[in-house]
This record gives C-alpha cells, structure tokens and sequence, in this order.
C-alpha cells in the first residue's frame, strides 16, 4: 500500500460508522483507540447530567430512565458519558445488545439472567467473591417458570459455570474518561447480552422463552416477581461487597426487532420489578406509541436524544467538532483534507445525524482517494451524497412509503405517520427528529430523502 | 470444420453469456462501467482498514460475476481470495444458512488445499462431524453423515488467480449437495447454539488458512443471489451470523431481498451493481452515450481477443439495434451478439448484419415472451405506463425474471420495461382494447 493509502487508511477508520464503546468487545474501530477518544460532549449536557443525579446513592427510590433516540443520534456515547460519571461512586454494569439476533428473544426474564450472569463476572474481576448461588437461584426462578407454568419438559442440571464462562468470554474491564478531558474512570463492566441469551437459548436445563406462545405469556406471569426478588438479592449482595451502588445500562434495545422492544415496554412492570438503578435505551419509534406511556410510567425519567437541529447553518460547531477531533486523533488539520465548501455539504446532507455524517465522510474519503487526491474536495462530497441518498431511495422506492411521505410534507411535517409504515420511517431514519426552542420534538425529512421527494416531485 | 465455422467458433465461445470472463480472457475483455461500485470497494476492502460484510445485489445479468473477479485481481496480493461459486457448488434449491456455512468451510479448505497451502484437516473434519451428529440428531437418524469427499469434490471453488482461469460453472452435476433441512428439523436446529458453534468451526478453518497462507482470508460467496425469492428469506432470515465470521467476505444477494429488507445496513456494507443506462434518467427517448460506449467497448474487446476487428465482425446499425435491445443488460447483450452470429454464420456470411441482429432480437422477444403469462402482461402494460409498482412482490418477481430493469446514476434508481418487451405488450394491449370493443 502507498503512503498516501495509508495516510487515509488511518482517516477512513476514524470514521468507521460501527465504532462504539462496545469496540471493546467487537472490532469496530481503528486499532489501538477507544470511541471515547472520539467523544465530543453534545451541546446541551444538562439531561444527561440529570439522569445522572437521580442515580445518586442518598435517593431512597432507585431511579429508572429510558434513553430514546433514533439510530446515529448518539445515544450509546450518552450513555457512555453517564456511565463514566456513575463509575467515580457506582458500579457500572453494562449490557450491550452487539450479538443479538433472530434466534434469541428478549424478554424481562432473560434480562434478569443476563444482569445475574454479568454481576458475577464482574464479581470475578474485581476479585470479589459472590457466591453462585445467587445467580442459580435467579436461573431457577426463572426456569421454574418456563419448565413449570408453560409446561416446557427439560432435563435438569443447570450448568452455571458454563453459562458464566460463556459470558467472560464476551465480557469486558473497560476504563471511561469522567468528563471531556477528565482522566480514566475506574471501570465500567460490559458484557455483550445477545452472546449471553444465546448461550441460554442452547442450555437444555434453562427453558428461555423463545416460543412464539411463551413469548405472550411468560412475563404476564406472578412468579417473574420470584425471578426479580432473586436478581435483586444478587445485586444487594454485590453491593455490599463492592461497596457501591449497582447501575445496571442496558444499551441496543433498538437494535433489536420493533415488535420485541414494543413487548418489552408493555411488560415494563415486570422488567421495574428488582428494585435497582436501570438505563435503557429505545428506538424513537416507539416514543409515541402507547407502549411507551406504559414503559414511562415505570421508566419516569426520559431523555429524548433528538438530531443536531442546526444541521444546515455551516457554523455547526457540534458536527465540525466530530470531525475535527476524529481527524485530530489522526494528527490532520481538519483544513488540509476538507475544503470548506465540501465540509458544509456533508453537513448539511447529514441532517444533524452523527452516524449519517460520518457515514457521508467515509463515503467521500473513498472517492477523493480513488481520484488520487489529497483533500477531500466538492465534487467527491457530492459523490458521497449521491451514494447515500440512493441508499434512501432504495428505501422509499415503494409507493407506500412515497405516499406517507408526501402526506407528511403536505402536513407540514407535524407528526410521522402512524403504525408500521411510520415505525419503518422513522426506523430507517427517512424522517429525523428535532427539538424545537421550546423543547418539543420535531420532525423533518432526513435531507437525502427530501432531496429524492423534490427530484421527484413529490413535495 | 470448414473456414466458416472456424471463422465464427471463437467468436461465438468468447459472446457465450453462461461464462463469465475468466483466467486470460479476462484481462483483454473486462470494461470498467460507470456506477460501478467495484473500483471504492476495492479502496474499502484494504488491509488494514475497518470494514464489515458486504453484500452486493444486482438483477440477473448485471456482471457480478466479473466485477466480483476484478475485485478479487486487485486484492489478491493482500488476501488469500477463496472464491466459491455456490450456484455450481450447492443445492440452491433446497439450501438453509447451514449449507451456507458447509459451503464456506468446505470452499476455504478446497482452495488451501489446491493452493498446495497444506490446510489441517482437523478443523473441516470436526465441522462435519459436529454438523452431521446434530442433524441426525433432529432426523433421529444416529448414522446420518455427510458426505464430505463428495461434496468437496464438487465444490465450484478456486483462489482468484490472474494466471489461471476459475473454474466457474464448468461442472454439470446432476445433483448438488444440501443437506436438505426443511420446517421443523431446521426450527429445531436453528433454535439453538448450533449456528454460533458452527460460524466458530468455519472461523477455525479460516484462521487455519490464514495462518498457512501468511495473509487474511478474503471469501467471495458467489451466486447465493441465484436462490430462490421463496426461499431467500429463510435464508437471509439468519444472515447475521456471516457478521461473526472472521475475515472479508462478500456474498451476491437476490436483487429483491437486498431492495425489501433495510435491516442488512445495519450489519453490512451493502452494494449495488446496475445495468448499464443507455438512456438519461426520465428521457427515454434520449441516447445516454457513455451507456452505448460501454457495451460498443465490450464487444470491440471480445471481438479483438480473438483476433478480429469489430467493424470487420458487425455492421455498426446491427451493434446498435443489439445494445438498444440488451437494455444495458450486460448478459442479454452478449447473448444477443451470440445469437446474431449463429443467424450470420447460418446465412454463410463473415459480418453480422442489421437483419442477423434483427432476426436475434426477435428471437430473444419470443423466448421472452413464452414466459408472460396475460396477467403479467397486464402488470408490465401498467407500469410502462404508470411507472406504479402496485403489488410490490408482482415487482420484485417481475425485475428478479428480468422482465424490469434497474438502474442507477448520480443518486437516482430507476426502472423501465425491457425494451425487447415494449411491442409485445403495444401489441397485447391492442388485441385486448379490441377484444373489449368487441364485447
């Protein structure tokens, strides 16, 4: 490889759309650099400097929050944010949905088992000793519930170290900084959860819920009160010998399908039942559905993540800051390989959406690359925006989808559609969401698709 | 053979639309296209450089097969390129994500063990053992094994090398291998750890390979979007597992799964390969030159690797009346230059003619047209018309048999009817506007 290849061979990583904190468990990113080297600190803290105070230990009531955004928002580095300042005075105990897939299915229950199996691997590193017996006692709670109330006939013989092996092995010690600058925090562990379930979907002696029948009826039951009893007994425990208060993050349940994030929240009642500090994350699709009234009402503190609003003013300093401070890591003046014009394109075309931006520069790397240049000029932002905005169209090619959008510019672009074909917009990102000045949110057109709809003349 | 056949043999070997360029033909005869996303994937898939999965869809005809081998001759000297044509190698009609992962196992050893990289055995033979025991398993038949000699035998496999040419679809077996899991043996199989456990065996035989070959393992998984629409979804229903696979990889897709399921970009890199526009988006009564220059290039290309000139081949009206009706589909094209040389060499001339192309063009509309049954040609009417997808599986089925064209250009996807089809659909609409006077 040539050296000006290499040269943007450490650029084009740096703007790796699938670069997150769990990086530490699946590569995702440039070689030897954490996401977190790539945080910039979003303009307004302030909510997420709330959820973190309602963490505090002093408060009786152990807190619940629900973060919800759409997918490039950048809700995983939020939570990445709270949980380095959490990990200065609480344990961090985080679950990643990286690994989940159709095979699996998420419900309160295997969540319990998930945060049981990942507090005593933690235990472990931290060379504290938590008898497993707290975690058995959560898996036979739970499987007494699947093997008995659902009739699942399973040989017993629950093979603990197995599963709790199983996770070490997608489990990871990882250090967060404290704040923008701050030195590293002490810990934040992480476990990727979808590794976690498939390894319960395969053990004979755990009847996870993975029928379509246990699906509707295995949260409705009264004993999941035994399985959060035994959960919260496990953390008590791993309180005390840690000395800390437990926050448990649960980061890419909107990754996982809609229709099971939706069950989810209609059995928050199940999943609020161990009394402990849990974050979530959801899909902005579900924000209006009332699903989520019912996950709100045991889930009251909510931080909405909506898209940079200020996307097309050129003096965005929040997404230049991104790209700066990814180039920076790379020692590159953000002058020397994007010109200013070409820099206003790609932030204007990202509609305020991090991943989008990144994805549009990653693109327009690629091209000045392949033109043998040096510095990313207009013609290959443009060529950038032309790709991605065809990744629109594939997804808007279907008169529905069409059809939805134009009645939603028509509306003045109020609201998304309802049901299915909304949830998929907003899904597939084709309509963003804002705050407005008044703190509301607000919905536009992601800028490629709105490009298309004109093309077209649909608007 | 006499000076005529000898004449026209070569010619019509090198237009023969079933194999794809290949080994030395390759290097005079492959065009770079426009809209190509080949030349930035190539950029993507450096060493050294984070990328994930791609997937790469194309309607029937596009020349994946040859882009995918340009890829693979310009990162061969970075990979150990295992090249597997799963069309040639598998079962493609009773196929599951299981077969897929057999397939991939068994191609990386195949092409260590032909690459003479001396591969461990141990991990493809612990593959097939674990994977027959479970399958027999769910069969409840103990002795159940795969038979794994003969399936490697016929794996269509090979690393994309410049010097030799791929062995693509030049076996004709009568049977294919799968292992033929259908409804609830497959659930039960699937319901499990048995995908994580078998993505860990392939990615054994992987490192192994890498470690032999001094380089990472490049797989490309061609001709996974020949599968059928009915079946693609099973299929791709589980593709998330490939994510886990260690290495780069590619696998073609069927053009209407890739376009129905917006969830793959989250865990891919999802590409598109075209048809080739020869008409500007919207003006379909205005010639795209640069469109024409591709495929005039081609066929110039083609016509000269045999030692030939293209005037001398073709009279220039006929090589436009043939593009014209190709629709910018680089395998209809060919196909139809083919057909025009066995009417040219039938007549006992040495020089395609505007009526040979004609006679072709007829030809292919005929065969095209014993396909159609009256409710497609009421589809395919309407949309010339109204450019309405209606029911968007009569769409996918109607663009998956060939009978709409995709294309792609400066940020916009469009599709018409193919060409060749306009006059029979003018012509079934007539005969029908006077069958309902009549009534």
């Amino acid at each position: 490889m040539s050296t000006s290849s290499n040269r943007w061979t450490d650029i084009y990583n740096m703007f790796s759309p699938y670069w997150t904190i769990s990086a530490a468990v699946s590569e995702s990113g440039p070689a030897g650099y954490s996401a977190m080297q790539a945080y910039v600190e979003h303009e307004d803290i302030r909510p997420l400097e709330d959820i973190v105070g309602r963490m505090r230990p002093e408060l009786d009531e152990h807190a619940r929050a629900v973060v919800v955004g759409q997918k490039g928002t950048g809700k995983s580095m939020d939570l990445t944010w709270i949980a380095g300042q959490l990990s200065r005075t609480h344990m961090v105990l985080w679950l990643d949905a990286v690994g989940l897939d159709t095979t699996v299915f998420v419900n309160p229950l295997n969540l319990f088992v998930a945060i049981g199996l990942t507090a005593i691997q933690s235990a472990a590193v931290l060379g504290v000793q938590l008898d497993q017996e707290y975690v058995s006692n959560l898996i036979s709670a739970c499987r007494g519930i699947s093997t008995q109330e659902i009739s699942q006939k399973r040989e017993s013989g629950l093979q603990l170290d197995k599963l709790v092996g199983q996770v070490g092995t997608w489990f990871n010690q990882i250090s967060l900084p404290l704040a923008a600058g701050g030195a590293a925090g002490p810990g934040v562990f992480m476990a990727a959860v979808g590794s976690v379930f498939q390894t319960l979907a395969a053990s004979a002696s755990f009847g996870l819920a993975n029928q379509d029948s246990q699906k509707q009826e295995i949260t409705t039951l009264p004993r999941v009160e035994e399985a959060a009893l035994r959960l919260q007994l496990l953390i008590q425990k791993m309180e005390e010998l840690a000395e800390k208060p437990v926050v448990v993050i649960i980061d890419g349940l909107d990754r996982i399908p809609l229709t099971e994030t939706r069950q989810l929240c209609e059995r928050a009642r199940a999943l609020a039942s161990p009394d402990l500090r849990l974050i979530l994350t959801a899909p902005l699709a579900l924000y209006h559905a009332p699903e989520f009234e019912h996950l709100e009402d045991y889930f009251p503190h909510v931080l909405m993540r909506p898209g940079v609003s200020r996307a097309t003013d050129p003096r965005n300093e929040f997404l230049r800051s991104i790209i700066a401070r990814r180039l920076a890591l790379c020692e590159v003046y953000p002058a020397r390989v994007l010109e200013p014009e070409a820099s206003a394109l790609l932030l204007s075309a990202s509609g305020g959406n991090i991943r989008q931006l990144i994805m549009l520069v990653r693109e327009a790397i690629l091209e000045t690359e392949r033109r043998g240049l040096m510095r990313i000029e207009m013609t290959a932002a443009e060529s950038a925006k032309y790709k991605l905005m065809v990744s629109f169209m594939e997804r808007l090619q279907r008169p529905t989808y069409l059809k939805a959008l134009q009645a939603f510019t028509q509306a003045g672009s109020q609201y998304p559609p309802d049901g299915e074909i909304g949830d998929f917009l907003l899904g597939m990102n084709c309509i963003l969401a804002y705050r407005d000045a008044n703190n509301l949110p607000t919905y536009a057109l992601n800028p490629l698709a709105q490009t298309y709809m004109e093309e077209v003349g649909l608007t | 053979m006499n000076a005529l056949t000898e004449y026209w043999t070569p010619l019509s070997n090198i237009f023969n639309p079933l194999f794809p360029l290949a080994g030395a033909q390759w290097e005079p005869c492959y065009v770079e296209r426009e809209e190509s996303p080949i030349p930035l994937l190539t950029l993507a898939l450096q060493p050294g450089r984070v990328s994930r999965p791609v997937l790469l869809a194309g309607a029937r005809g596009t020349g994946k097969t040859s882009a995918l081998i340009r890829l693979a001759r310009s990162l061969g000297d970075a990979y150990t390129v295992i090249w597997i044509d799963l069309h040639s190698s598998m079962d493609l009609y009773h196929f599951s994500i299981l077969d897929l992962l057999l397939a991939l196992g068994g191609g990386a050893y195949k092409v260590a063990v032909q690459e003479g990289l001396a591969p461990d055995p141990q991990p493809w033979q612990d593959m097939v053992a674990a994977l027959s025991t479970l399958v027999g398993e769910v069969r409840r038949q103990p002795a159940f094994s795969i038979p794994a000699d003969a399936l490697l035998a016929d794996m269509v496999c090979a690393r994309a090398d410049p010097a030799e040419p791929l062995p693509l679809q030049e076996t004709s077996k009568s049977q294919r291998y799968s292992l033929k899991l259908v409804g609830e043996e497959l659930k039960q199989l699937l319901a499990g750890l048995v995908l994580r456990e078998m993505v860990g065996r392939v990615n054994a035989i992987f490192a192994d390979v890498k470690i032999k070959g001094g380089r990472d393992t490049l797989v490309i998984a061609d001709g996974l979007d020949k599968i059928e629409p009915a079946l693609a979804e099973e299929v791709f229903d589980y593709i998330s597992v490939l994510t886990g696979l260690e290495g780069r990889a590619i696998y073609t897709i069927p053009y209407g799964f890739y376009k129905s399921s917006g969830q793959l970009r989250e865990d891919f890199e999802v590409e598109e390969l075209p048809n080739i526009s020869l008409h500007p988006y919207r003006e379909p009564e205005r010639r795209h030159e640069p469109g024409f220059a591709i495929l005039h290039e081609v066929a110039r290309r083609r016509v000269q690797a045999v030692g030939h000139k293209l005037e001398d081949v073709i009279e220039p009206e006929a090589l436009e009346a043939l593009i014209a009706a190709s629709g910018g589909v680089l395998r209809g094209f060919i196909k139809l230059m083919r057909q025009a040389m066995t009417q040219a060499e039938w007549r006992e001339t040495h020089q395609i003619s505007a009526n040979d192309a004609q006679w072709a063009i007829g030809h292919e509309r005929r065969r095209m047209q014993g396909a159609l049954s009256p409710t497609d040609m009421e589809y395919l009417w309407n949309f010339l018309k109204t450019k309405t997808w209606g029911d968007e599986k009569k769409f996918m089925t109607e663009v998956h048999q060939g009978n709409i064209l995709t294309y792609a250009g400066k940020g916009r996807i469009w599709y018409t009817v193919h060409p060749i089809l306009v006059p029979i659909l003018q012509e079934w609409y007539e005969e029908e506007r006077e069958e309902r006077g009549q009534k």
